[in-house]
């Protein structure tokens, strides 16, 4: 089972991954201090919380960090996690965004280019480890091909890929048996 | 700045789907509805909120900052982050009362290949505005190293990258 966690763990590990999370990286920030260093939830427990963020209003990292906290720490952990997580970010967000005023900041740019480029290689590690369980997994491979190829290339939205493919998937896992 | 709070809440609350489903009907009522930033702005905007740490979501912060200065700043964020909260908090207790329904778990399973396709995409999505020249390709495949086969804290590699690239993307 989970570790326990406090309120002030909750708020160390979310505002270091908010104030720091450049170019998109929160969401293997998170996977990584959750699941690996602090071992508060298993693979399993990530995911199935990353599926739900998927389909909840609003950005993915806020809404997996307040599902962690609720998880952990109820209600105080839910409201704790959301501060963590959106405060430190909104604070370095203006710092940039006043800074980037001034049209001769190129070493910024040039350092925000760098960070997102590892926040790339940090998202691409990220999806291997996920998926790697499912490798072998004929069904599973299928879909994660046939969903990414439906967004990439005839751009459908959130809602279509889940009316089409929740139905689909469930008949194909269940011809095979898997559930 | 009341209309600003508005706007942004709504956008919050119906944007099922995270930051990518809200930023084309963002861009109509802050460009097109309301003048609050130009096209170039919102773009600017739009690839700084990116960069930043933090949710892409901020970008309601900088549209803020444009229209009413930091307390604007601050509304616009508020407006963008407490509603969609609300409704997950709202969602999860939902979610919870069914923890023993066998369509729960039913759920689970049949998510995960969805969710990792999309995880794919957003893998593809972030490769196109991120590589560009070389070097781009070299940090990006040692941060996927660094992150596979070392322990290395996540945010160390993160900062490490944006210091290098301010000495060699220049």
């Amino acid at each position: 089972m989970s570790r326990p966690a406090s309120l002030l763990d909750l708020l160390i590990v979310f505002g270091r991954i908010s104030a720091t999370a450049f170019g998109g990286s929160s969401i293997p920030m998170m996977r990584r201090a959750v699941v690996h260093e602090r071992e508060w939830l298993t693979e399993h427990e990530f995911l199935e919380i990353y599926s739900l963020a998927q389909v909840c209003p609003g950005g993915v990292p806020i809404t997996i960090a307040i599902l962690v906290g609720k998880r952990l720490a109820g209600v105080p952990g839910f409201f704790v996690a959301l501060v963590a997580e959106t405060l430190p970010g909104f604070v370095v967000l203006l710092i940039l965004a006043i800074l980037s005023l001034d049209p001769h900041m190129t070493v910024l740019r040039a350092a925000l280019r760098g960070a997102s480029a590892a926040a790339l290689g940090a998202m691409v590690a990220n999806t291997i480890q996920m998926t790697w369980p499912f490798r072998t997994k004929l069904v599973d491979v299928a879909v994660i091909v046939l969903v990414a190829a439906a967004v990439i290339v005839f751009h459908l939205t959130l809602w279509y890929v889940l009316l089409l493919f929740l139905p689909l998937t469930f008949f194909m896992l269940r011809a095979v048996r898997a559930v | 700045m009341l209309r600003l709070v508005l706007v942004f809440a709504v956008l919050s609350a119906l944007g099922f789907g995270g930051g990518n489903a809200v930023f084309p009907q963002m861009y109509v009522d802050s460009v097109e509805v309301y003048h609050w930033v130009t096209a170039p702005q919102f773009a600017a905007d739009f690839a700084l909120a990116r960069l930043s740490p933090g949710p892409a979501t901020g970008i309601s912060a900088l549209i803020g900052l444009a229209v009413g200065g930091l307390p604007g700043a601050a509304l616009a964020a508020i407006a963008m982050f407490v509603p969609a909260a609300l409704i997950v908090l709202a969602l999860s207790a939902l979610y919870d009362r069914f923890r023993e329904h066998p369509w729960r778990a039913l759920f689970q399973r049949v998510m995960i290949p969805i969710v990792l396709g999309l995880s794919w995409v957003g893998v593809l999505l972030l490769a196109r505005g991120a590589l560009g020249g070389w070097q781009t390709w070299v940090i990006g495949l040692a941060a996927t190293g660094l992150m596979l086969w070392t322990r290395i804290n996540a945010s160390l590699i993160i900062v490490a990258a944006g210091a290098l690239g301010a000495l060699i993307l220049r």
